[in-house]
């Protein structure tokens, strides 16, 4: 019998190539401008794997007079890691709360969180701005980390999660006796695992490359993050792009490297959730 | 103790509550009231009723901005939820080796920052050094001596924009695409595949209408996230040319961090949410009508 020959599967893996490599094209792009010396001639694509190379650019960026990228790393990673911390915690208690309590009022506050939901943080960027500088906390990581704690998100993502949990454990914790912190602890944090990791992660990520409220906020480099400081390499003439490169580079390599280590979680964070921040 | 234990679960809610009505309930209220003052930066304020709604009514700069922000709406869009759907198919479709290559590069770039995303697009879409419009010398698409000006052609710059952002976010939608398609059971397609009924006819009468809320999500996701677009087109062109790119959430950032309007940029901020809550409520009655159609 003579096999049928189907170009379908051949076209379609060809397609997808081509896509790829355009999607990939601006981050090689990148990375290739960085690793040059500043002034090399990088838009001809067959002298891109040629030497000269140089890590001269990356030397630039982290021993700069005015900018400070080793800080800002440093206080991306403080900030995203306290803020994903906090919203963990206060996300699961709240969690918990509407999804396994009965108490009057809970359907009330319910609606109201769920109508933060709605509230797009550009909205709230002027009186932000003015209770900072009332408290005199402008330039300071709490000014970072305090008003993404009052997000409803990760309550949502939470409670959806843990209203599928079988009612039955909850139960036969009861009738062992088990105080609501207990069965919080021993029960509901190993079994949210799944919905907490992709919390965590969207959380840490999605703090990293926060961009307005820093922008606006802080004016101080030493508390500046990554996403803001790297601004400052924004060249006026085309000599300072692989200078400007080598500091994006910089600033992808963590949230790459985050990213491929628990692409799965992030994934499944966003389809379980369909929200955008 | 009874009563501790009737609000015991209140218990686990409150800490949240704190920082949710402090930082989220209690700044919306906060801006509702500056809009109907003359807050000064330096201290006083007095009550001035509408005032700063009219005033942010006739002003050009306003209306010049809406005007920027719905045409960004209506041309990113489409784009913007057409593409990643033909990207879902692409890697929904059984017989491609190595997916979760694919799915991993198409999403890759949603996880950089916004600043390194216009940066790199800044340097991309250069004349003269610039990748783009060398690539497309090579190709033979421009000619040797021809330079496209991405960013200074009042319509161009739109194209320009709109690539970046499909560059950058579309992998989000795509996975949004990727997680629906999964729920359609593979016994549909198959019953398909007996009838004789060809991959587009597949897509034309499973995929498609079998994604409708799915759709709904997407599309009025994509519609709130392209109104609030600041970053990708700020950092590209702040704002340029001549204003043509200026968008909504610049001007509340130029009202109240540059000339420090804070009545009127409250007024403004306000307006933005109004905006998104009629948004959101239309998606909210559309998916509830579809899911009584499905039931």
């Amino acid at each position: 019998m003579r096999k049928k020959i189907k170009p379908a599967p051949v076209l379609v893996t060809l397609l997808a190539v081509l896509l790829a490599a355009v999607w990939w094209l601006p981050t090689l792009w990148s990375i290739i401008v960085a690793v040059k010396p500043v002034n090399a001639i990088v838009t001809d694509m067959s002298r891109w794997f040629t030497p000269p190379f140089t890590l001269d650019n990356f030397r630039y960026v982290f021993n700069n007079d005015q900018a400070d990228m080793i800080r800002w790393l440093l206080n991306s990673f403080v900030i995203s890691s306290a803020e994903t911390l906090g919203v963990a915690i206060l996300s699961l208690m709240a969690a918990y709360s509407f999804s396994k309590f009965r108490y009057p009022g809970r359907n009330f506050w319910f609606w109201i969180i769920m109508a933060g939901m709605m509230v797009p943080a550009q909205s709230l960027m002027i009186p932000m701005y003015l209770l900072f500088r009332g408290v005199n906390l402008l330039n300071t990581y709490q000014s970072l980390i305090l008003p993404g704690l009052g997000s409803s998100f990760g309550v949502i993502l939470l409670k959806q999660f843990m209203d599928g949990l079988p009612e039955s454990l909850f139960d036969a914790a009861r009738i062992d006796g088990a105080g609501s912190l207990r069965t919080l602890w021993s029960i509901v944090v190993p079994l949210t695992r799944p919905a907490m990791s992709s919390l965590l992660i969207f959380t840490f990520l999605q703090k990293w490359n926060d961009f307005l409220w820093p922008f606006i906020s802080i004016t101080k480099k030493e508390i500046m993050t990554v996403p803001v400081g790297i601004v400052f390499f924004r060249g006026q003439t085309d000599i300072s792009m692989a200078y400007g490169m080598a500091a994006n580079v910089a600033a992808i390599l963590p949230v790459l490297i985050v990213f491929f280590f628990f692409q799965k979680q992030i994934v499944k964070g966003i389809a379980f959730s369909g929200i955008k921040e | 103790m009874k009563l501790l234990k009737k609000y015991e679960g209140f218990l686990y809610l409150i800490p949240f509550l704190i920082f949710y009505l402090i930082f989220t309930f209690g700044m919306l209220i906060v801006a509702a009231v500056l809009s109907f003052t003359n807050y000064k930066i330096l201290g006083g304020a007095t009550f001035v009723g509408f005032a700063n709604y009219t005033r942010l009514f006739a002003d050009p700069v306003f209306w010049q901005s809406l005007r920027n922000t719905a045409l960004y709406v209506v041309i990113s869009t489409p784009v913007l939820v057409a593409v990643p759907f033909l990207l879902a198919l692409l890697i929904e479709y059984r017989k491609l080796p190595l997916r979760g290559f694919f799915r991993t590069t198409f999403f890759a770039p949603q996880v950089m920052a916004v600043s390194v995303v216009a940066y790199i697009s800044l340097y991309m879409f250069q004349p003269y050094t610039g990748l783009v419009n060398n690539l497309l010398k090579m190709v033979g698409l421009l000619g040797q001596s021809d330079e496209i000006f991405w960013l200074r052609d009042p319509v161009i710059v739109w194209v320009t924009i709109v690539v970046e952002t499909l560059w950058w976010s579309g992998g989000f939608n795509m996975v949004l695409y990727i997680a629906g398609m999964q729920e359609i059971p593979d016994m549909y397609y198959e019953c398909a595949e007996i009838d004789g009924i060809s991959a587009i006819g597949k897509v034309r009468y499973i995929t498609l209408p079998l994604l409708s809320r799915v759709h709904i999500t997407i599309l009025f996701l994509q519609l709130i996230a392209s109104f609030k677009a600041f970053g990708q087109i700020y950092l590209l062109t702040g704002g340029e040319p001549g204003g043509a790119t200026r968008t909504y959430i610049q001007y509340l950032y130029e009202q109240g961090f540059r000339v420090f309007e804070i009545g009127r940029a409250s007024a403004a901020s306000i307006f933005l949410f109004f905006v998104i809550l009629v948004v959101s409520g239309i998606q909210f009655t559309v998916s509830n009508r579809i899911a009584k159609l499905d039931s």
